[in-house]
C-alpha cells in the first residue's frame, strides 16, 4: 500500500499544474456565466457556460492521464523499471484522474449552485427535474471519462510496442485501433444476443418538465461497458509488462 | 546467475546485438567495453527486462527477464534523470516506497559522500549532481546485480576517479555483481574483476582482467586498441 500511495503521490505531482488550470478554468466559466446574466439578463441561457463545461468534463481523465503518460515518456526507464505489476502503475494514473475530476466537478456544482440560488425563479417549475438531472449527470460524466482514460492507456501502451516493430506506421496501427473497436462493438450492439446478455435491470430516468421522452437503460448494459473497460485496462497492462520496451 | 542464451535483438530491420552467450556470476565487478552503438547499452537493458530479445533468452536468477525483474536488479540508465519534481531526499523516499530492498542509511551515506543536500531540487541540479543523484539511488538498493550504463557522464574529470573508488567500496562483493559500460575504461580498469567486449553489436570477448594482463600483457585500452582499431 505505501508503494501505491507513493505512486499516486507522484502522479498528482506530475500533473497538479494541469488541475490547477482546470480550477481556473472553471472559475473562469463561473465569471462568464455571471456576466452573461448581466446582459442576457433572467434567462436560462446565462448557464450554458456552466453546461459545456460540465460535458467537457468528459474529456478531464483522458486529458489528465495522456499529460501523465507524456511526462513519462521522457523517463519511461523510470517508470518501466518498478517491481509493481503494470496494473498497479496503471489503476494509479486513474484514480489519480478521477480525484482531480471529482473535485473539479464538485467545485462546479458548488459554484452553479451559488449562481442558482438567487436565480431560483428561473427554475421554480422544473427545480425537482433540474437538481436529479444534475445529479445523474455527475456519475455519468464520471464514467464516461474514466472508461475514455482508459481507452488512451491501451492506445498509447498499444503505441509504445509497436513503434519499436514497424516504426512509422505505428500510428496507423493506432488510428485502427480508435475506430476498429467502436465499429466492432455498434455491430455487436445490434444483434440480439447483445440484447438477451444486457437487456435487463431496467431504469428509466423521466424528467417530465422537461419535456423530452423517459430516457430508458439497463443495469446489464452499464455492467456490459465495465466488463469491456475492466478487460482493456488489463490487457494494457499486460502489454506494457510483457511488450512495451525502453 | 544472469544467463543470455543465443541472444539477439533487433529494432525493426537493424541488429543491435546477435548471437549473444554468456553467464554472469554473482561478485564480480564487470565492464562492457565497445565502440559507439556497439551495443553496450542494449545488453544492459535486455539484463535489466526493460528491453526483450528478439530471439534467445535472458534469465535472471532463472527467471525471464522482463520488466518486473527489478526486483533483483537495480538499473542505472545513461539518459534522462530522475523526476523533476522532487528533491534529493523526496526522490530516496520514492525510491524507498517502490524497493523494499532501498537501504535508506545506506542512501544518506553515499548522498554525503557525492555532496549532494536533501533539500536540492532535481530540477535545479546541474548535469553532474543528477548523475552522482542516479548513481545514488542505484547503489543504495541491496539487489544481487546492479546495473550501470555510463554512470559517469557528466560527472567532472576532476573528482570522477574520487567518486569511482567510492562508489566501489559501497558495493558488496559477497552479495553483489556490478555491471558497467564506461567510455573511458583507463579510470575504471583497475576496478575491474572481467570485462565484456562487443564489437558491432558481436560478443568479441569475455575475459578476466587479471588473465589479460598476465597472459598478453595488455591493458583493456591496449586490447581494445588491438582489436578495434
Amino acid at each position: 500500500m505505501r508503494a501505491w500511495a507513493a505512486l499516486l503521490k507522484k502522479d498528482f505531482k506530475l500533473t497538479r499544474t494541469v488541475f490547477f488550470v482546470g480550477l481556473v478554468i472553471n472559475l473562469l466559466m463561473v465569471m462568464l456565466t455571471i456576466y452573461l446574466g448581466t446582459i442576457a439578463g433572467n434567462t436560462l441561457l446565462m448557464f450554458i457556460p456552466l453546461v459545456v463545461a460540465v460535458v467537457f468534463h468528459a474529456l478531464y481523465v483522458p486529458i489528465i492521464v495522456f499529460i501523465s503518460l507524456r511526462i513519462e515518456v521522457n523517463q519511461l526507464h523510470l517508470w518501466l523499471h518498478n517491481p509493481q505489476p503494470a496494473s498497479t502503475l496503471l489503476i494509479s494514473k486513474i484514480v489519480n484522474g478521477l480525484i482531480m475530476i471529482v473535485i473539479s466537478l464538485l467545485m462546479l456544482y458548488v459554484m452553479s449552485g451559488l449562481l442558482v440560488i438567487p436565480k431560483f425563479n428561473l427554475f421554480e417549475a422544473y427545480w425537482a427535474d433540474t437538481w436529479i438531472s444534475a445529479l445523474i449527470i455527475f456519475p455519468h460524466i464520471i464514467m464516461i471519462s474514466t472508461a475514455i482514460g482508459v481507452w488512451v492507456l491501451f492506445l498509447w501502451a498499444l503505441f509504445q510496442f509497436v513503434k519499436n516493430t514497424i516504426g512509422r506506421w505505428s500510428w496507423l496501427v493506432v488510428i485502427g485501433a480508435v475506430i476498429i473497436p467502436p465499429w466492432a462493438s455498434a455491430l455487436f450492439e445490434s444483434t440480439n444476443l447483445y440484447r438477451l446478455v444486457t437487456r435487463w435491470g431496467n431504469i428509466t430516468y423521466d424528467f417530465p418538465t422537461f419535456s423530452i421522452d423517459p430516457l430508458q437503460t439497463y443495469a446489464g448494459e452499464y455492467l456490459y461497458n465495465f466488463i469491456i473497460i475492466i478487460g482493456v485496462f488489463f490487457l494494457t497492462a499486460w502489454i506494457m509488462d510483457n511488450k512495451v520496451e525502453v | 546467475m544472469i544467463q543470455m542464451t543465443n541472444v539477439s535483438k533487433k529494432y525493426m530491420k537493424q541488429s543491435a546485438l546477435k548471437d549473444i552467450s554468456l553467464s554472469l556470476p554473482i561478485g564480480k565487478i564487470i565492464g562492457i567495453v565497445g565502440e559507439n552503438g556497439s551495443g553496450k547499452s542494449t545488453l544492459l537493458r535486455l539484463i535489466s527486462g526493460l528491453s526483450l530479445p528478439t530471439s534467445g533468452s535472458v534469465t535472471v536468477n532463472g527467471e525471464r527477464a522482463n520488466r518486473r525483474i527489478s526486483k533483483v536488479v537495480s538499473y542505472l540508465s545513461e539518459v534522462g534523470s530522475f523526476y523533476h519534481i522532487y528533491t534529493v531526499k523526496e526522490a530516496m523516499d520514492f525510491q524507498a516506497s517502490q524497493f523494499t530492498d532501498f537501504n535508506m542509511a545506506k542512501a544518506d551515506e553515499i548522498m554525503k559522500f557525492m555532496q549532494l543536500e536533501p533539500d536540492m531540487k532535481i530540477k535545479n541540479l546541474s548535469k553532474g549532481n543528477r548523475g552522482r543523484l542516479k548513481i545514488m539511488l542505484t547503489l543504495a538498493r541491496e539487489v544481487p546485480y546492479l546495473l550501470m550504463d555510463e554512470p559517469f557522464s557528466g560527472l567532472d574529470p576532476m573528482v570522477r576517479e574520487s567518486i569511482v573508488r567510492g562508489m566501489i567500496s559501497y558495493v558488496d562483493l559477497e552479495s553483489q555483481t556490478l555491471i558497467m559500460t564506461c567510455h573511458e575504461t583507463t579510470e575504471i580498469e583497475s576496478l575491474l574483476d572481467s570485462f565484456i567486449a562487443i564489437k558491432e553489436g558481436s560478443l568479441l570477448r569475455m575475459a578476466d582482467v587479471e588473465e589479460l594482463h598476465e597472459l598478453e600483457g595488455l591493458s583493456i585500452t591496449g586490447w581494445m586498441k588491438k582489436n578495434y582499431v
